[in-house]
C-alpha cells in the first residue's frame, strides 16, 4: 500500500503549486468541542437505549390502557343528573342579587373615599350647565315669531288675573295702556251718537 | 484501558465485556477528530458536521456488534461518515428544491463566516476551488490531499475501483490549480 511520500510524489508531480503549499486548517470549531463530543454522543445513546428499553417492555401496553373503571352506564346518566341539580337549586331575584352584592362588595369606608368625588362631580354639572341653559332660553326667545308670541297669549290668557298682569307692567306701560283706553272709548261714544238718532219705530221696522 | 490498544482489541472488549461504554469511548476519542474534520470539509457549517457526527457515532454503536473485521474499522467509520455527509446534502437539496449550484453557493457563503478565511485569501480561495468541484470528486481531494489516504484504503471507503479514483483526484487536482492561476 501507499505510504505519505507517495502520496506527496504524486502531487507533485500533478501540480508542484499545490504540493509546496502550507496546509493550513483556518476552520474555528468552539473551544474544547473535542472534550465534549463522547459525553454528547453517550448521552443520547443512553437515552436512545431507555426509550427503546420503555418501548420493549411492558410499560408500552399500559399506556394506552384504561385502568380505572367507572359504573355502568354512568356516562348515559350524566348529562341528566347535571340537569336535576340545576332545575333544583333556589331561584334568585334581581333584587336580592343587588342587595346580596351590595352587602358582600358595599362598605362605609368606599363612601368616605367617594365623598369628595361625588362633591366635585356635582359641582361640575351646577358649574357647567347653568350658562349652557341661560343661553339656550335667550337663544330660542329670539327665534319665536311674534304671530306665535300672539297665538300663545290669547290660548293663555285666561289663566292670567289682573294681578298678575299688572305687577308685570311697569307706571310707563300703565300710562300708555290707560291713553289707548281713553281713545278707545271715545271711538265708542261717537258710534253711540250715531245710534242715538234711531227712533222705536225704526228698531220695530226692522 | 489505555488509548494504546488496538481496534482489534477494542473490538473484542466492546462484544465480549461488559465494558462497552468504556470501550466505545475510547474508540470516540480515538476517531473524533478525524471524522469531524472529514465531515466538515464536505458540509462547511460546525453546527451540521457536529450533527453529522454525533449521527455517526450513535449508528456505529448500533451495529458495531454486527460489525465483520474483515475491513479496517477505520475504513468503516470513514465510509459511514462520508454517506452521511452527503446524504445531508442531499436532504438539503431535496428539502429546499435547490439545485445543487446553489448548495455550493451557500457553501462557499459559509466559508466566510465559519473561520478565519477574511485574513488568509489564498487559503479561501482553495477552498472556494475545492467546493467547485463535484460533490464526489471533492470528497476524493479531501481524502487524497488532507487526510493522505492512499488509493487501496479509499476503494473501501468509497466503494469505488482505485483507477477511478486515480482519475478523479488527477481531474480534481487540475480544477483546483486552473481555479487557483485563474486572475
Amino acid at each position: 500500500m501507499e505510504n505519505r511520500i507517495d502520496i506527496q510524489n504524486e502531487l507533485k508531480q500533478l501540480s508542484p503549486l499545490l504540493a509546496e503549499r502550507r496546509k493550513e486548517n483556518l476552520f474555528s470549531i468552539p473551544e474544547n468541542y473535542f472534550s465534549s463530543v463522547e459525553e454528547s454522543v453517550m448521552g443520547k445513546i443512553y437515552t436512545d437505549s431507555v426509550s427503546a428499553e420503555l418501548q420493549n417492555s411492558g410499560l408500552k401496553g399500559l399506556e394506552k390502557q384504561e385502568v380505572l373503571n367507572v359504573p355502568y352506564g354512568y356516562f348515559d346518566r350524566l348529562p341528566n343528573e347535571i340537569l336535576s341539580k340545576n332545575s333544583r337549586k333556589p331561584t334568585v331575584t334581581v333584587w336580592e342579587s343587588v342587595t346580596e352584592y351590595f352587602q358582600h362588595s358595599f362598605r362605609l369606608t368606599h363612601l368616605f373615599a367617594a365623598t369628595p368625588v361625588l362633591a366635585v362631580l356635582v359641582l361640575a354639572i351646577v358649574v357647567l350647565t347653568k350658562p349652557a341653559y341661560v343661553t339656550e332660553t335667550t337663544e330660542s326667545v329670539t327665534q319665536v315669531s311674534n304671530e306665535e308670541i300672539s297665538n300663545y297669549l290669547s290660548d293663555n290668557i285666561s289663566s292670567l288675573d289682573e294681578s298678575s298682569i299688572v305687577a308685570q307692567l311697569d307706571d310707563n306701560a300703565i300710562g300708555k295702556l290707560s291713553s289707548g283706553i281713553e281713545q278707545e272709548k271715545s271711538a265708542n261714544d261717537e258710534s253711540l251718537i250715531d245710534v242715538s238718532g234711531i227712533t222705536l219705530d225704526d228698531i220695530q221696522n226692522l | 484501558m489505555t488509548l494504546q490498544i488496538s481496534d482489534a482489541e477494542l473490538l473484542v472488549q466492546f462484544k465480549t465485556t461488559d465494558r462497552r461504554e468504556e470501550s466505545y469511548t475510547i474508540l470516540i476519542r480515538r476517531y473524533q477528530e478525524r471524522l469531524y474534520w472529514h465531515i466538515r470539509r464536505i458540509v462547511i457549517d460546525h453546527d451540521d458536521a457536529n450533527d453529522i457526527l454525533q449521527n455517526v457515532f450513535i449508528k456505529v454503536w448500533k451495529s458495531l456488534d454486527g460489525f465483520r473485521e474483515d475491513s479496517q474499522l477505520f475504513t468503516w467509520l470513514y465510509r459511514i461518515a462520508t454517506n452521511e455527509s452527503i446524504t445531508f446534502l442531499n436532504s438539503k437539496k431535496k428539502r429546499f428544491f435547490v439545485p445543487i449550484e446553489d448548495v455550493t453557493k451557500e457553501l462557499k457563503n459559509k466559508l466566510t463566516t465559519q473561520g478565519n478565511f477574511s485574513e488568509n485569501k489564498t487559503e479561501l480561495k482553495l477552498q472556494e476551488a475545492i467546493l467547485s468541484l463535484p460533490e464526489k470528486q471533492r470528497v476524493v481531494f479531501n481524502l487524497r490531499y488532507y487526510d493522505e489516504m492512499p488509493y487501496e484504503e479509499m476503494s473501501r471507503v468509497l466503494g469505488t475501483s482505485e483507477g477511478a479514483l486515480k482519475a478523479s483526484f488527477h481531474h480534481a487536482v487540475k480544477k483546483v490549480e486552473k481555479f487557483l492561476l485563474a486572475d
